[in-house]
């Protein structure tokens, strides 16, 4: 019945992934490579959740796909496109619920093996801000979370294909068909090599983190205290409350070693050129 | 508020770390936190079971080179949240 399997490990879960067409199983092959090949994370609690991607085969509707979860069916009958953003959206929100690690909703990009944060609420625009960056010349580690092993608060990358909107395209000056997986009704998903951009192929050290926020504002950058990247790490984190003292001490170690920055902007390019020029 | 009164040291309960030159606090009981600024965290320092409420203001405008009017309110603000939030004992 399956055409191909493959078994994927995301931030230390594991994860099987079934197709009936070879031809499927192929585009999510290559669109999960970067992300099943970064480094894995401390051991999650769940081992095996079951994500089967199903092509439903009738003359009614061809080409069409339902994706199911655990035997769970978790939308309609789509097209492909859409069915790879829905199975990425779901794929991550296991990931790091099962994370046992520190994760925060933030963007990372890289440079060398220093990463800069870019935390933000979801909705915030940090996909378009490190897409903004990887254009800029940076290296990606993640659209989504910033995740800290919390034995040595190092940053292990996340690489996660990058949801878009035709919004971000547009405000990218990306071509609607220059990314992996066109917008449909579903976000759009860009991998760092539709940029040009590198992935970060090993744990990372923080060096910056950037508070931003977007909107018809000029553009301003400043420095600002690290008890402000502190507040911004734990208001944002999707598991501190599991975590209890050791999210709070790892918060206050990356806050205290990083530098700290508050940044407004309207143009995500002249913001994602502000933060690969930061010292 | 009363300005006679000593204020600090934190419950048994109360972590608090230096993020560079500021203090964050945690509660490990509510598994709450609270990040200071710097003026709060130079508050907190002063909480120390030893001070009034009168003499950390006075401190405070010493060494901000303020009149302590000027900083009262703030002061007093700060160590009722402190007390509303438990991170001090009332």
């Amino acid at each position: 019945m399956w055409a191909a399997e493959s078994h994927l490990r995301l931030l230390g879960t594991g994860f099987t992934v079934r197709c009936t067409s070879a031809a499927h199983a192929d585009q999510v092959t290559s669109l999960l490579e970067s992300f099943v090949a970064a480094p894995s994370g401390v051991p999650a609690k769940r081992r095996h959740p079951l994500i089967e991607a199903r092509l439903r085969d009738t003359h009614a509707q061809p080409d069409q796909v339902i994706l199911y979860r655990d035997c769970r069916r978790l939308g309609p009958a789509e097209a492909v496109d859409s069915a790879l953003t829905r199975l990425v959206a779901s794929l991550n929100r296991v990931a790091i619920e099962s994370y046992a690690g520190f994760a925060t909703h933030a963007g990372v990009v890289t440079r060398g093996d220093r990463a800069i944060a870019l935390p933000a609420a979801s909705g915030g625009g940090k996909s378009t801000l490190t897409t903004a960056c990887l254009a800029a010349g940076l290296a990606y580690a993640s659209d989504e979370a910033l995740c800290v092993d919390p034995a040595d608060g190092t940053v292990i990358p996340y690489p996660k294909p990058i949801a878009l909107t035709a919004r971000s395209l547009e405000l990218l000056r990306v071509a609607p068909d220059a990314i992996t997986v066109p917008v449909t009704g579903m976000d759009g998903l860009a991998l760092p090599a539709d940029l040009g951009a590198d992935v970060a192929p090993d744990r990372l050290q923080l060096e910056h983190v950037v508070l931003s926020r977007f909107g018809d504002i000029g553009f301003e950058l400043e420095e600002v205290a690290a008890s402000e990247a502190m507040a911004a790490l734990l208001t944002y984190s999707f598991n501190h409350y599991k975590l209890g003292e050791t999210a709070f001490r790892l918060a206050a170690a990356l806050a205290t070693e990083s530098r700290v920055w508050r940044m407004t902007y309207s143009d995500p390019r002249t913001a994602a050129q502000a933060i690969a020029e930061l010292p | 508020m009363d300005v006679r009164r000593r204020v600090g040291p934190a419950p048994a309960h109360v972590i608090e770390t230096e993020v560079k030159d500021d203090i964050s606090l945690f509660d490990a009981r509510r598994n709450q936190v609270l990040v200071l600024n710097a003026t709060a965290s130079d508050i907190w320092r002063l909480c120390d079971g030893e001070q009034t409420v009168d003499e950390i203001v006075e401190l405070l405008a010493s060494a901000y080179g303020v009149p302590a009017d000027d900083i009262r309110d703030e002061v007093t603000a700060t160590l009722e949240r402190l007390i509303e939030e438990e991170f001090l004992t009332p």
